[in-house]
Parts: structure tokens; C-alpha cells; sequence
């Protein structure tokens, strides 16, 4: 045996609390990781053959702006070419997912604060805040439950759908508006700021509510006097944060059918105008980016305010 | 007359959370200003929650501003708490609000949800006004406008008196009101207090690890051990051997 570890140590090493769960989920992954390896079929034979080697070299070959092909590279074409497709409809595109990004987040903030209040638990329950709430009544602490139930299971519902289908569902129902889209966002993203900002409400701290209510303040009072106020700089970081997807959401959902680039990017690979879909699909690569540094910034900010 | 008065018959509490009470009674008249003394977990903190209601014994009877709190709905409860002021040890006062907002929420008790958010929102000059006075009265009226969080912590316990000074109340609990803050603070404080409450005729019940300050300022201690009532004399009444039983651990 090991001359440098006495006995006492041994002992102690043989008696140690082992992790089982971890050791487990390891041994779980390396089972897979050799099936995946003996039974897998990562790359099949005809993934890289001639023809479709000679298909992806066409498709970068048409990524070239269509006036400079077989001509040599010139900006100032090259340029000319992309200021006419921002004027015809990039601009436009931009504006509308833009404005149908900051729509949606407003609309989802809205109903998801007022499914908050009732889907947190330490505010929606017959005895707030752990507090004596007057003579404990079957009949208030059932009706309680069922609102938070109730409450939950629409955030649930809500999120659950995604807003791909969402917009499916709406188009079918409103028609081809933007507001199919608008709404789409709205409810998948209200569900989850619903959920998120509940789950915000019950880890704030509890000492300020308690206070509030055990001095006569009703539930409303404390929402909006300790609960908003305190969790506040969270709750906008939940906001900037599902903004962000709200912008990227936008752009694709406009392949439904409605004005955002999606759109035109989905009607340029219809027309099989390579080089124009790549230009959009860049360019909404640039609004993405900007959407995501405006937000990181506003919630880099708000973390220091918090 | 039973504004100030309260009135504990045999209160027990049992819950495995907190501290317990066992068979505890006790009587507080109106203007009346009494130190609850005794070790940490005897249960002073458990008793000043029953007597303002925020705790349901599971017998015996509270009785606070001649209402029987058990008997009474959420709503009535409610009214009955605007009365009664909290100074909590920690000064639960919402951080990020303006000094003003939080003195402000000491009278949501008595106010409609608009009327509390109105308060909240934009106060009415009078309101303004009273707010600075209490502020004035308790020695940090250039602090109105002030963020909570900035203040002290001896700053941060006037605002927590003020703010149950705004309740007008009829009682004034405060539950170990000088834990954290210096010697010459809490001396301060203690001071304050008592004078605040003398002047305008409240009830004052505090709950003091400083047996000193209590025996120096209150004419009347009531022991816990234990979650009993040890005795409950006139601070000239109380024997030696009776201090010794009180912090003698067992």
C-alpha cells in the first residue's frame, strides 16, 4: 500500500461521502458517448460527394452581387446595388420588425404584470406574507388556491405554445395583419415575464412586505409600494432580456407572410435571388446585434442600479 | 376609553417556527411604557407579533384597542393594525424608496388602493408637510427627500419610527430597536422614544436585550424565560436573586 498515506487517512479516504448522482450521470455519459460512437451514423457516405460539392460552390458563386458577376469587384457597384434594395424595402423591413418587436414586449409586459401579482405565492394566498390574516376560512384559502392555480396554469398555457404557432393560430383567426404577429410575441413572452417576475416576487426579500402589510397596507398596496420598487431593477432586466429575442422573433415570423424581413427574405429565395436574401439575412444580423447591445448595456446599467 | 389598552389572557403559541409562548398573560394600559426583557428565543419577539396580530395564538385571547382580535375579518383586522406602530429590528423600510414614500406607506392602513398610490405617487402638500414634522421630531428632517438606503443605520431608525409615528397610532411595539446600532445610538434612541411616546400619551412596549437601558428608562419590565412570564413588577420592586434567575441559563 501507499507508504505516505497512514492509516487514519486511509480510513478516512475509504469512508468519505461519495456523490452518487454524480458518479452516475458520469458513468451515463460515457455509456453513450461509446453507443453513439459504435451505432452512430454521423456521416454518411454521400454527405460529401461531387454533386453536392459543385451545388454549394454555385450557391457561394451567386452570393456575389448579381451587377458584378463576370465583371471585376467594384465597391462603388457593389454599394449601389445594396443602397437599392435598403430603399426599396430594407429600411421598411427594419422599421416594421422593429416596431413589431417593441410592441410585443410592451403588450407581454402589460398582461405578464398583471398575472404577477396573482401567481406569486407568498401574495396570493389567504395569509400573505406568512402574516394572520383575520379568522382562517376554508372557503377564502380554497378560492386562493384555485386563483393560483388557475393563474399558473394560463402562464403555463401560455408559454407553452411558441410563437411560431402562435402566429399560425392568429393568422388564421385575424388574417394577414401584423398584429397576428404583434400578438404572438405578446402571449408567449407574457407567459414567460408572467412567470419569471412571480418567481422574483416570492425571493424578495421578506422583511418590507411583512412590515407593509402587518400596518394595515392590502395586497395592492404592497405590490405596488414594496413589491414594484424592490423588484423592480429585475423585472426590467427580465424585460430587455426577452426584448432581445422579441427583435430576432420578429424577423422570423415575417416569413408568415407579414412585412418584417422575414418576409422579404422568404419572397428573395423564392425569386431565387441568392445574393439579395444573403444581404437581408445580414441585415437582420445588424438589428440582432444592435438589439443586443442596446439591451446589455440597459441591463449592465440597471445591474448597477440594483 | 380602551384606546392604548392591551389586554393578553393566557396566550400559548406552539408553532415549531418561532419562539414559543406558554400560557402567557398580561396587561398594558394606555400611555403606559414597559420593557420586555430576557435571553434571545424567550420569546419577546413572539409575544410583540401576538399583540399586534401578525401572530395567531393557538389559545387564549388578545384583546388591542378594545377589539378581540380572533374575532375579527382580515378587514376589520387591518383597521385595528393601522393603530397599533411596528418598529421591526431589522426597520423592514423598502431600500430604494425616497425616505418621504416610505414614512408615507405608514398610513396605507386607513387608505383606498388609489388613495395609498396617490400618496405614494404624488403626496399632497399637507401631507409633505406632516411628513417633514414627524421627520423633525425624530432629529433628520433634511433627510425627506433622501433614498433610504443612503442613511445610516441610526438614520434608517428614525425613518422606521417616523414611520409608525405617521400610523397615528394608539401603541408603539418595537422589537430589539437598538440591536444594531452603538451604545450612545441606542441610549439615544431609547431616550427618544420614550419621550415621543410620553408627549403624545401612546402605549410603548419594547422588547431590550440591555437590561440597563430598560431598568434606566421604563418604570415597568416584564420578564420572559422560556416563553413564560417570569415577573412583571415596577423596575423598583424587582429583587436581585429575580435578574439572576432571568439570565441564568439552565
Amino acid at each position: 500500500m501507499n507508504e505516505l498515506r497512514s492509516i487514519a487517512v486511509l480510513d478516512l479516504y475509504r469512508t468519505r461521502p461519495k456523490n452518487w448522482p454524480v458518479r452516475i450521470s458520469v458513468g451515463i455519459m460515457f455509456a453513450l458517448m461509446g453507443i453513439a460512437w459504435l451505432a452512430g451514423d454521423f456521416f454518411p457516405a454521400d454527405t460529401f460527394t461531387q454533386s453536392r460539392q459543385a451545388n454549394v460552390e454555385r450557391f457561394l458563386r451567386e452570393l456575389l452581387p448579381f451587377p458584378l458577376h463576370n465583371v471585376d469587384f467594384d465597391w462603388a457597384v457593389a454599394a449601389r446595388w445594396g443602397w437599392e434594395i435598403l430603399d426599396n424595402k430594407g429600411f421598411e423591413a427594419l422599421y416594421t420588425t422593429f416596431l413589431i418587436s417593441v410592441a410585443a414586449i410592451v403588450l407581454a409586459s402589460v398582461m405578464g404584470a398583471l398575472l404577477t401579482i396573482p401567481a406569486a405565492r407568498n401574495i396570493a394566498t389567504d395569509q400573505p406574507f406568512g402574516l394572520n390574516h383575520g379568522s382562517p376560512s376554508v372557503v377564502s384559502r380554497l378560492l386562493w388556491q384555485i386563483m393560483l392555480v388557475v393563474t399558473r396554469g394560463v402562464l403555463i398555457l401560455l408559454r407553452a405554445i411558441p410563437e411560431y404557432v402562435w402566429a399560425f393560430l392568429l393568422l388564421a383567426l385575424l388574417g394577414p395583419t401584423v398584429w397576428s404577429i404583434v400578438l404572438a410575441l405578446a402571449l408567449h413572452n407574457a407567459g414567460i415575464l408572467g412567470k419569471l417576475s412571480a418567481e422574483v416576487t416570492e425571493d424578495l426579500p421578506a422583511a418590507p412586505l411583512r412590515a407593509l402589510h402587518a400596518l394595515g397596507a392590502s395586497r395592492a398596496h404592497v405590490s405596488v409600494m414594496a413589491v414594484l420598487p424592490v423588484g423592480l431593477p429585475r423585472f426590467l432586466l427580465f424585460f430587455f432580456y426577452r426584448w432581445e429575442t422579441c427583435v430576432r422573433e420578429a424577423t422570423v415570423l415575417g416569413m408568415l407572410g407579414i412585412a418584417s424581413l422575414g418576409f422579404w427574405i422568404q419572397e428573395a429565395r423564392a425569386r431565387n435571388f441568392y445574393d439579395e436574401m444573403i444581404f437581408l439575412v445580414l441585415l437582420g444580423v445588424v438589428l440582432i446585434i444592435v438589439g443586443d447591445v442596446f439591451s446589455s448595456f440597459a441591463r449592465r446599467w440597471l445591474r448597477r442600479l440594483s | 376609553m380602551s384606546d392604548g389598552h392591551v389586554e393578553i389572557r393566557n396566550v400559548t403559541v406552539a408553532h415549531a417556527s418561532t419562539h414559543a409562548l406558554d400560557d402567557v398573560s398580561l396587561s398594558l394600559q394606555p400611555g403606559e411604557a414597559v420593557a420586555l426583557v430576557g435571553l434571545s428565543g424567550a420569546g419577546k419577539s413572539t409575544l410583540l407579533s401576538v399583540c399586534s396580530g401578525m401572530i395567531r395564538p393557538d389559545s387564549g385571547s388578545v384583546e388591542a384597542n378594545g377589539h378581540e382580535l380572533a374575532k375579527l375579518t382580515a378587514a376589520q383586522l387591518r383597521r385595528v393594525r393601522s393603530r397599533i406602530g411596528f418598529i421591526h429590528q431589522d426597520f423592514s423600510l423598502v431600500p430604494n424608496l425616497r425616505v418621504l414614500q416610505n414614512v408615507v406607506s405608514g398610513r396605507l392602513g386607513k387608505r383606498s388602493f388609489v388613495g395609498g398610490v396617490r400618496d405614494f405617487l404624488f403626496p399632497a402638500d399637507d401631507v409633505v408637510q406632516k411628513v417633514y414634522e414627524i421627520l423633525d421630531s425624530v432629529g433628520i428632517a433634511e433627510k425627506l427627500y433622501e433614498r433610504t438606503d443612503r442613511l445610516s443605520g441610526g438614520q434608517r431608525q428614525r425613518v422606521a419610527i417616523a414611520r409608525a409615528l405617521f400610523q397615528s397610532p394608539d401603541i408603539i411595539l418595537a422589537d430589539e430597536p437598538i440591536s444594531s446600532v452603538d451604545p450612545a445610538r441606542a441610549q439615544r434612541t431609547i431616550a427618544l422614544l420614550r419621550q415621543i411616546c410620553t408627549d403624545r400619551g401612546l402605549t410603548l412596549c419594547v422588547s431590550l436585550h440591555n437590561l440597563e437601558l430598560a431598568r434606566a428608562y421604563f418604570p415597568r419590565l416584564i420578564a420572559l424565560k422560556s416563553g413564560r412570564v417570569l415577573f412583571d413588577k415596577s423596575v423598583g420592586c424587582i429583587t436581585q436573586a429575580e435578574f439572576d434567575e432571568l439570565y441564568h441559563i439552565a
